[in-house]
């Protein structure tokens, strides 16, 4: 269980995050969600630790006091930066996320994880080649590949906690829905997975909690139905919102801007004729 | 064999094929079996050498001199690679981040103001007062640069890049003004040393850049994993369990001493630092487990090649050996530059 409580930060006298505090069990895929500006990324990384010693506990551990060798063994992340400043080979990025568990030498099993990393999220047919060469989308699923390998133990049953800032940039849809999926699987397994996206219909479909931000506050947590409703979407995003249920998954879809009134007439006249 | 096991192998090799031959070249002329003789002679304490005389100028003058190269490359070449690596910028140099501008301002102090004889003289256990006050001079330009670029308990890197290009060119000012006051014998010196030389290679200085070469290697080199989880980025690197600021402090501590000492007893030996990891980065690529060994002796062999140019190729006098680093190095990082995309990974 991730148990955060009372974060605070504020940065050049901006407050961005605001007494912030949630808990959430582990088994579950947590979306953050919110418009710019809003301090999903600030949360995440406050999760991570990044604005010292926050009030952050993972299974009842402090993560600040633990050895951060062992935190990175626990927890992975994902940032939104994927450039690297030297060019290395595929398979060597995706063997970085084995670095917590070796000293000089890969392990066998080292070599098998990356492998399997790389299937997985099917970077292996390119895996020599270099990391500069390639594609926005194929250099995403690359850095998601390390960070599935920076969390794979042996014979390990700690629930692992894994956590995406906008992972679906510069992916192309069939990739989305395949990172989605796997990460669905991966919390179903035991451990949590907190992802920051923008995409609220592909919230509602595979998170199972969401958290709405607006400006540093927490506006509303809780299942996809009772954070994604069209007054509260309106408020923290300023602009029309329209909410139905998904016709072919039991979830709800968001439509946003204002609806043009010929199609609202056609509709009700479709309507009226049936 | 990995192929980062055959590459050093190789190189090492290398090195143990240039050793004999630079011992053979010079104004003395031996062959390379006659040179190994000497050498094999003086290990094994066996005594079938007749010559005592060039037996004395093996031992006493080139071994010396050569050893000192490999190990000057060496450390400078490491330096330069984990200065890349910890600044992620490939242009960081001991010569850019301000290091060698600082030994380079109290050298010229003591050339200049504590005039020729007295630096040539006055000594400390043997090693000369222009030797001890470059070292301080390169700690103490690291320091202040280290110490700028901390912001709190943390060290901002591009801050200490920057403040690094400032100290340089106060450092390299002060030099212009005391090469503005020097008379004609200083000048000359100090012109000299800028250029760097081997020329004052003894057992002695080969002891003490053994030491600091060994000491900068023995450290440095476990740090492949940190410097390659840096290239993703520092906060990244973090997540991956590297403590960040610890890895700056080790790596600058150690390249301070590695460059100072190089600094210290040959002056300023430009380009080294520079192009020797570029060049292995082009053809093998990042992965900093590779360089970092590779950098190290592919730098000695560059400077021990280097210096047997500087001394043959205007025999008697002597090339000084920042002009050839930089015409050897220069050229084939250009080639490769420009033919980067052939030689990369497919």
């Amino acid at each position: 269980m991730l148990q955060v409580e009372n974060i605070s930060v504020s940065m050049k006298g901006k407050c961005i995050l605001h007494q912030f505090s949630f808990e959430i069990e582990a088994g579950q895929l947590l979306a953050i969600v919110g418009p710019n500006g809003a301090g999903k990324s600030t949360l995440l990384r406050a999760i991570c630790g990044d604005f010292g010693k926050q009030q952050l506990s993972w299974h009842g551990e402090l993560l600040h006091e633990l050895d951060p060798q062992e935190v990175a063994k626990q927890r992975a992340v994902l940032t939104q930066k994927n450039a690297l400043s030297f060019d290395f080979s595929v398979k060597e990025v995706v063997m970085m996320g084995r670095y917590p568990y070796f000293k000089n030498q890969p392990s066998k099993y080292d070599c098998q994880v990356v492998q399997e990393m790389m299937e997985r999220l099917q970077v292996a047919s390119f895996a020599e080649r270099s990391y500069h060469s390639l594609s926005g989308g194929e250099q995403q699923r690359v850095q998601t590949a390390r960070v599935f390998a920076q969390l794979e133990e042996a014979e390990s049953q700690k629930p692992k906690l894994l956590l995406l800032d906008e992972p679906l940039n510069n992916l192309d849809v069939k990739y989305q829905y395949q990172l989605l999926e796997q990460l669905v699987h991966y919390s179903k397994l035991g451990h949590l997975v907190i992802i920051v996206m923008h995409d609220l219909n592909l919230a509602a479909q595979y998170a199972d909690q969401v958290l709405l931000l607006q400006e540093g506050v927490l506006k509303k947590s809780g299942s996809p139905e009772e954070v994604l409703q069209a007054n509260l979407l309106e408020e923290a995003y300023q602009l029309p919102v329209k909410v139905d249920s998904n016709p072919y998954h039991n979830c709800p879809m968001i439509f946003f801007g204002q609806v043009p009134k010929r199609t609202t007439n056609i509709r009700k006249l479709k309507l009226q004729t049936a | 064999m990995s192929k980062r096991n055959l590459l050093i192998f190789f190189l090492l090799l290398a090195v143990f094929v240039s050793l004999p031959a630079s011992l053979a070249m010079g104004a003395f002329e031996l062959s390379f079996l006659e040179a190994s003789q000497i050498i094999w002679s003086k290990l094994s304490g066996l005594s079938f050498v007749d010559d005592e005389r060039l037996a004395a100028v093996i031992w006493q003058i080139r071994l010396p001199r050569v050893l000192l190269s490999l190990m000057v490359g060496a450390s400078l070449a490491i330096s330069g690679a984990a200065l890349h690596g910890l600044f992620r910028n490939p242009l960081a140099d001991p010569s850019i981040v301000g290091i060698s501008m600082g030994a380079a301002l109290s050298a010229a102090i003591v050339i200049v103001l504590a005039d020729g004889v007295l630096a040539a003289n006055y000594s400390l256990g043997g090693i000369s007062l222009l030797a001890i006050a470059t070292f301080l001079g390169a700690l103490v330009t690291t320091f202040l640069i280290f110490r700028i670029a901390k912001e709190g308990k943390k060290v901002n890197v591009m801050n200490m890049l920057l403040a690094g290009i400032a100290i340089n060119a106060i450092a390299a000012a002060g030099v212009g003004l005391l090469t503005f006051l020097a008379d004609n014998e200083e000048l000359r010196t100090l012109t000299f040393w800028t250029l760097g030389s081997l020329g004052g290679a003894n057992w002695l200085s080969v002891g003490v850049l053994t030491i600091s070469t060994f000491l900068s290697l023995y450290f440095l080199l476990p740090l492949f994993k940190s410097f390659n989880a840096l290239s993703l980025g520092e906060q990244e690197a973090t997540y991956m369990g590297v403590n960040t600021e610890k890895l700056k402090l080790k790596v600058i501590i150690f390249s301070a001493l590695a460059i100072g000492t190089g600094v210290a007893f040959c002056g300023m030996i430009s380009f080294v630092g520079l192009v020797v990891p570029h060049i292995i980065r082009l053809i093998f690529g990042g992965d900093y487990r590779i360089l970092l060994p590779t950098s190290a002796i592919g730098g000695g062999l560059l400077l021990c090649w280097a210096d047997n140019l500087a001394r043959t190729a205007v025999i008697p006098a002597e090339l000084p050996i920042g002009i050839l680093t930089a015409l050897f190095g220069a050229p084939v990082f250009l080639y490769l530059i420009l033919n980067r995309r052939k030689l990369q990974l497919k």
